[in-house]
């Protein structure tokens, strides 16, 4: 058999001459009416970066005024607000659309061989509405703010006077977007796949994703709803949550959990999605496992909807509920585990490289490790009574909302970086940033779990002092971390100036988003590639004169 | 020099040995406080449970990752690494199966020992727990009130607990007790403490602006001191032998109180006129009138004190309105007149 290199038309692997999707066409209206999910991505890239920047100033200044007991900047009000916009800016606006919205989008419909999504006005629609979310967002900031909390409880968030109505229509919005990106991803896989990739020859990260938008189909109606009928009750004084009316507040807590525990897996989802395709491309091995881990995804998106009475043990909800939902929380953690072993095993007699991408898919397990574990210790009704609402709860949610899916975010970015722009980032502050961040991150949160199981309740403007030196210790850590996300992100845009271009297939990925050009050009290919075995990497070559993985023919029909 | 640094390391070193307390009974653990009721162990307990299994299977996770990323790692011009398996069912079933059956035993012991908390025993001392944004009221059962909670050690006390406006939540560390209480019902818990000494109470449900501050002290002591207490806060005016105070003694004890920062005894005016002498008298007020200093006039005093201000003095003094009861304010009158005309 003839040797040959099946990359694209372009005769070079640096892309060539033919326009890519950047410089296909200019100006800004043919980014604001785009409907090629390339660039969709790289808008909802630097939205939800830019989002993370604005909710981790306001981390900084909570951590800061933590500083001494008595608070260092602000009074009680102002620290409210704080810590409100930090944790709504942070869930609705960077982590519940950041890895579908900037990277499913860049990278799933090139993964499938695909020229768009199934809906690419739809997609485009969803942007903006995430953008209008955005807006309301910031018109909240200077419109008396939002002193709730993230959760919104009931009847507190029917009595203060922010602007709670401000907030639920941008959430509202949100969740529009959140809707459409996964109905676009639910049919792109269903009816776009080509003829021969069965669904059990699709990257992990194509499974990963496709859990997390039927859950976003299913789920973000409820919060919909449950959010138009705060906004009613506030303005029209219906009777439904607040009890002065007639309503009941726990009935508004079991409504938003049952969106927001489904939704702490459209967050974590598309995280292991990542790590599943950072672990196989940098080990270059299969996934140890890949059906039990393609299955598990879909059973943590199903059972996921059952478990949201854990955060209501001690709500007053009768103690038989507490106990089903117990149950099927331990349950769920099964899957989750199971992925973890996976995920190390596929190292097992590989051939592990430590590029920037992995040290983050390393530094993940640790901190999903961490995360679901403590997981545990509230899934325990028993344990969960004395560390509801503490530090303890604060640190486990960061674990996994950051430690877990943050620094997934940040390894895609570094992993298909160099395809989405085509430029490669400098190696040494890359990992400079992923090891800023770890340590940081790990100084910052794990004090807490100590502060909180001692007796340090969360959501404190002020605090005894006996916990003085435990906040200090974690304050010092958020700055540490908060300059780790900064050089991670300074090296990244920076190297879109001055960055080495890069090859067609940088880090020897099997999947088909490295078999067009880089970047792609604006149809991703010229023609469909041949679909090959997933994860098979025995057919890609390093080429040392080009720095890039070149494929070979595939003679394993040869031989058997 | 006092760098913020040195002073972070200091506190780094600090935390390290607050972390490790010399006696643990007293000052609690690395992980919590005190264990001061019976409910504390049971917990605990499940808690150290999945803690070392959670500390075993991080130590294997992390030593496994970091084996493999050494032995396994790319080595220079050999791309491929070995043949192995793409799966192994055995090997999955084992890694599903622990874990499963280490779960269950979490699961079962934690719904244990909430079960237990969540149980109030049949008669338990009764305390009624006010909650409201941001302070707390505990009634007792002989009608005592209180913004300290004190409780009999080795006794069960059950709390049964409203809210006067928002959420809020009755946690209290060193028991491992919590609570929410919820506006528009009763939610209920109890405790029987085993460890006399003084505790805090946190709100740690999130109530508004002064959540943070919504703090009560809680004194657990022997039957005996409580019982004392507990007489003395239902009816404040008991000497050491429970003898009933007389009325000035009454009415001196609450100048002691609410009224001597701004009314003097002794003839000085302060804020406000002197008491002494003034009973029976002739006051004149800011817009010219005149009125005898009696019952009738030291009730309206107090009640509505902007409305007849005496000449000479600011409006300072706020209403007492619903502040005393009546057998109090007869105290006031008759302290007032025992210091003579
Ligand atoms: C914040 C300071 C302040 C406190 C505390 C205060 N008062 Fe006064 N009180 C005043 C001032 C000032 C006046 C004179 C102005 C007026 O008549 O309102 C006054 C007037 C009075 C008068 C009328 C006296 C007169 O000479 O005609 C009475 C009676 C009185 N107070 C009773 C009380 C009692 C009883 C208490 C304690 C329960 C009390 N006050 C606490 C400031 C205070
Ligand atoms: C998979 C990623 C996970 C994410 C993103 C996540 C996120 C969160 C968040 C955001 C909260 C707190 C919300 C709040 O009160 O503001 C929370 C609480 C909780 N989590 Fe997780 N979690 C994850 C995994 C797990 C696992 C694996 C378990 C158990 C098996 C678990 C059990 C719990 C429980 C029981 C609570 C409620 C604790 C309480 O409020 O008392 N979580 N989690
Ligand atoms: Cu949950
Ligand atoms: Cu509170």
């Amino acid at each position: 058999m003839e040797t040959k290199v099946t990359h694209d038309k372009n005769d070079s692997i640096y892309g060539g001459a033919e326009p890519n999707y950047l410089n296909a066409s200019k100006g800004i209206l043919s980014w604001m009416f785009t409907i090629d999910h390339k660039r969709i991505g790289v808008m909802y890239t630097f939205g939800t970066i830019g989002a993370l920047m604005l909710g981790g100033v306001f981390a900084l200044l909570v951590r800061l005024h933590l500083w001494v007991p008595e608070g260092l900047l602000v009074d009680n009000q102002t620290y409210n607000q704080f810590f409100t916009l930090h944790g709504a800016v942070m869930v609705f606006l960077f982590v519940i659309p950041g890895i579908p919205g900037a990277l499913g989008n860049f990278a799933l419909p090139l993964m499938l061989g695909a020229k768009d999504v199934a809906f690419p006005r739809v997609n485009l629609m969803s942007f903006w509405l995430w953008a209008i979310g955005a807006v309301f967002f910031v018109t909240v900031l200077v419109t008396g703010g939002l002193d709730t909390g993230w959760t919104f409880y009931t009847p507190y968030s029917v009595k203060t006077d922010t602007s709670v109505i401000w907030a639920v229509s941008g959430a509202f919005f949100l969740g529009f977007s959140s809707i459409f990106t996964g109905l676009n991803f639910i049919v792109t896989v269903h009816r776009m796949r080509p003829k021969n990739m069965g669904w059990f020859n699709m990257p992990l990260f194509i499974w990963g994703i496709y859990s997390t938008a039927v859950i976003q189909v299913l789920a973000t109606p409820v919060l919909g709803i449950t959010l138009l009928l705060l906004a009613v009750e506030r303005s029209a004084g219906l009777g439904i949550f607040n009890s002065e009316f007639g309503g009941d507040p726990v009935l508004f807590q079991h409504f938003f959990w049952f969106y927001s525990h489904p939704a702490v897996y459209i967050m974590i989802l598309p995280a292991m999605a990542i790590i599943s395709e950072l672990m196989a491309t940098f080990s270059r091995k299969k996934v140890f496992g890949y059906t039990l881990v393609a299955y598990s995804s879909v059973a943590i998106a199903i059972f996921g909807f059952l478990v949201w009475g854990h955060h209501m043990f001690t709500s007053g909800q009768s103690a038989w509920a507490s106990l089903v939902f117990s149950t099927l929380t331990f349950s769920i953690s099964i899957p989750s585990a199971i992925k973890v072993f996976n995920w190390l095993s596929t190292m097992y007699k590989g051939s592990v490289r430590l590029d920037t991408p992995m040290w983050y898919a390393l530094a993940f397990l640790w901190m999903f490790t961490v995360g679901g574990l403590t997981g545990m210790f509230l899934g325990s009704m028993g344990t969960d009574v004395h560390l509801h609402d503490t530090y303890f709860i604060v640190s486990h949610f960061h674990y996994v909302m950051v430690g877990s899916i943050m620094f997934a975010y940040f390894g895609g970015l570094h992993y298909w970086w160099p395809k989405m722009f085509g430029k490669m980032y400098n190696e040494v502050m890359g990992k400079l940033g992923a090891a800023l961040m770890f340590i940081g991150f790990n100084v910052t949160f794990f004090p807490q779990f100590i502060m909180g199981s001692r007796g340090m309740p969360r959501r404190y403007a002020t605090y005894l002092p006996e916990f003085q030196n435990l906040h200090q210790v974690s304050t010092v850590g958020a700055f540490i971390l908060g300059t780790g996300v900064a050089v991670g992100i300074w090296t990244l845009f920076s190297s879109i100036v001055n960055g080495k271009k890069a090859p067609q297939n940088p880090w020897g990925a099997a999947s088909m988003e490295w078999e067009t050009a880089t970047p792609p050009i604006e149809h991703n290919f010229h023609e469909i590639p041949t679909v090959k075995p997933v994860y098979d990497f025995s057919t890609l070559k390093f080429n040392e004169e080009t720095g890039n993985w070149d494929r070979i023919a595939d003679t394993s029909e040869d031989n058997n | 020099m006092n760098l913020p640094i040195l002073s972070t390391l200091a506190n780094l070193v600090q935390a390290a040995q607050v972390a490790v307390p010399s006696d643990p009974t007293a000052e609690g653990t690395f992980w919590f406080p005190v264990q001061a009721s019976t409910l504390a162990p049971k917990s605990d307990w499940t808690f150290y449970y999945i803690y070392w299994i959670s500390a075993f299977f991080t130590a294997l996770i992390v030593a496994a990752m970091i084996f493999m990323a050494i032995r396994y790692r790319y080595r220079k011009g050999v791309w491929d690494g070995e043949e192995s398996p793409g799966h192994g069912l055995a090997l999955e079933l084992t890694w599903s199966g622990i874990p499963f059956l280490l779960t269950i035993a979490m699961w079962y012991t934690g719904f244990k020992s909430y079960m237990y908390g969540d149980t109030p025993p049949p008669n338990g001392y009764e305390i009624q727990v006010k909650a409201r944004q941001w302070n707390w009221e505990f009634i007792y059962p002989n009608g005592a009130k209180s913004t300290e909670l004190h409780l009999p050690v080795e006794q069960d006390v059950t709390f049964v607990m409203s809210s006067a406006d928002v959420l809020h939540s009755f946690w209290i560390p060193a028991f491992r007790v919590k609570k929410d209480i919820v506006p528009g019902r009763y939610t209920k818990t109890w405790v029987h403490s085993t460890l006399e000494g003084q505790y805090t109470l946190f709100c740690t449900e999130y109530c508004g602006k002064d959540h943070s501050q919504m703090m009560a002290q809680v004194f657990v002591e022997d039957q005996a001191t409580f019982d004392g207490w507990v007489a003395k806060q239902a009816n404040p005016y008991l000497d050491e032998d429970g003898q009933p105070f007389t009325p000035v003694a009454i009415g001196e004890k609450i100048y002691g109180q609410h009224c001597f920062a701004c009314h003097s005894i002794d003839g000085s005016a302060v804020v406000g006129p002197s008491w002494k002498g003034s009973w029976g008298t002739e006051r004149t007020f800011e817009n010219g009138d005149t009125r005898l200093f009696d019952e009738n006039y030291f009730k309206e005093s107090l009640l509505d004190p902007g409305a007849q201000v005496v000449k000479g003095f600011p409006p300072a003094m706020t209403s007492y309105r619903g502040v005393f009861k009546d057998s109090e304010i007869d105290g006031l009158i008759a302290y007032i007149k025992s210091l003579g005309n």
